[in-house]
């Protein structure tokens, strides 16, 4: 394999890792131990420790250490204030511009969503979850608005881990996002951009009480 | 590994510097990882990562030969940095005129150092974005600034419209000043609408003068 699609290989798996709740925010990640962890070279290690730094998953701790971006409750709170704002215009531009073929991912992914429920796969709905909203983000055609989405998205993902929420909140959850895919299909901005932010705002109160309970699941 | 951080700063703010600066002429229009460690006197490594994160912003792409060419400013990108910069900004110039005075003391001694009437509206818009009390935001603003460029050239625009810019800042700030939130978000709207044509027309431009020169 070469450099790229090794390093490629490393950052996918080490993201899924922390959606996963596999690497727990405030974890170090080190260079090493993920290339022995993955039999792999020091240099694609070190590429995809920079994609995902960049892409707010990973910061530097005071010893200038990679480790798992922990989130305060404020923190999160203010993220949400601009994450709306901005997956907001996302789900408004994608009403106008998204395609045939994303439209049909985004039905695999939703059938996948219901699926997931059925069985109580915790980890596949946090997987299905930043898929979702990961496509309606692409959908938008917009780079600016996506790489700061990226960031927002990465900076919250370890948190999914710490904060599933009850049965009943995953059910709402994947409801919403039925009803998202049917309102993108029918072009409805105006109706998508409501449901997003309800969407978003009950998500946030998941996390913000996942972070009170303060245990990982 | 400690140091480690303010080399990659380092290269990455210094390369950023000259691509602001000399646009697509920056580095003879060529960014070599070995070169540039030569020129800026450091390892490869801050270098190669300061590109690779340049990559990401999207100041640099990838030569199809090696190495990284400086992007070439398309007015489509021009509008989307102003279409999220209008979703962003005016929220926190609304934040910061919703502040309790004693808690913005320092925003606006920050505000004041940027001065309104800066030629340079980045200092102002980020500490605005700064006195919103809301870092996520006030770091998403940032990263929008740190790859846009189209106004800093000191001949994007013409006098009488630099003024009416910096007029927009004052307005921004007095909004603020009065604790008037509606009058910020609007005076900020109104000042980023604006701006957006002027950058427009400017990255237009700069585009015929390039096929000219072609």
């Amino acid at each position: 394999m070469t450099n790229d699609s090794l390093s490629d290989r490393a950052y996918q798996e080490l993201r899924a890792a922390i959606i996963g709740g596999r690497i727990l925010p405030g974890e170090a990640v080190l260079e090493v131990e993920v290339g022995a962890m993955l039999r792999m070279s020091r240099t694609p290690v070190r590429e995809a420790l920079l994609h995902l730094e960049l892409e707010g998953y990973l910061v530097r701790d005071q010893a200038s250490r990679l480790v798992v971006h922990r989130l305060s409750a404020r923190e999160v709170a203010e993220t949400f204030v601009v994450r709306e704002l901005l997956e907001g215009e996302a789900a408004r531009l994608a009403a106008s511009c998204i395609s045939d073929e994303e439209l049909a991912r985004l039905g695999e992914l939703v059938a996948a969503d219901r699926r997931a429920l059925r069985r109580r796969r915790f980890d596949e709905l946090a997987a299905l979850n930043e898929q979702i909203h990961g496509l309606i983000m692409i959908a938008s055609r917009n780079r600016t608005l996506t790489d700061l989405l990226r960031h927002l998205r990465g900076r919250i993902a370890g948190l999914d881990a710490f904060a599933v929420g009850s049965l009943d909140d995953q059910q709402q959850f994947v409801e919403e996002h039925a009803m998202l895919l049917e309102l993108l299909r029918d072009g409805d901005a105006d109706a998508v951009v409501a449901l997003l932010s309800d969407h978003l705002g009950r998500a946030r109160d998941v996390l913000l009480g996942g972070l009170e309970e303060g245990e990982p699941r | 590994m400690s140091g480690h951080t303010p080399l990659r700063e380092k290269a990455f703010e210094r390369i950023r510097g000259e691509l602001l600066a000399a646009g697509p002429r920056a580095f003879g229009g060529r960014l070599v990882e070995q070169q540039l460690a030569a020129e800026l006197e450091m390892s490869r490594t801050p270098v190669r990562d300061a590109l690779r994160r340049l990559a990401v912003i999207g100041l640099v792409e990838e030569a199809s030969g090696g190495g990284y060419v400086p992007r070439r400013v398309r007015v489509r990108d021009v509008r989307e940095q102003f279409d999220i910069r209008l979703l962003l900004e005016p929220k926190a110039a609304e934040l910061a005129a919703a502040r309790p005075a004693g808690e913005i003391d320092a925003a606006f001694a920050a505000i004041d150092a940027a001065g309104a009437d800066a030629a340079d509206g980045s200092a102002f818009h980020l500490a605005v974005a700064d006195a919103a009390g809301n870092e996520v935001l006030t770091r998403s603003i940032a990263t929008i600034d740190e790859r846009s460029f189209v106004l800093r050239a000191g001949d994007a625009c013409s006098a009488a419209e630099r003024g009416r810019l910096r007029a927009g800042h004052r307005t921004i700030l007095a909004a603020i000043r009065a604790a008037d939130p509606v009058a910020a978000r609007t005076a900020m709207r109104d000042h980023l609408l604006m701006a957006r044509e002027l950058s427009a027309a400017a990255a237009r431009a700069l585009r015929t003068a390039e096929e000219r020169q072609a």
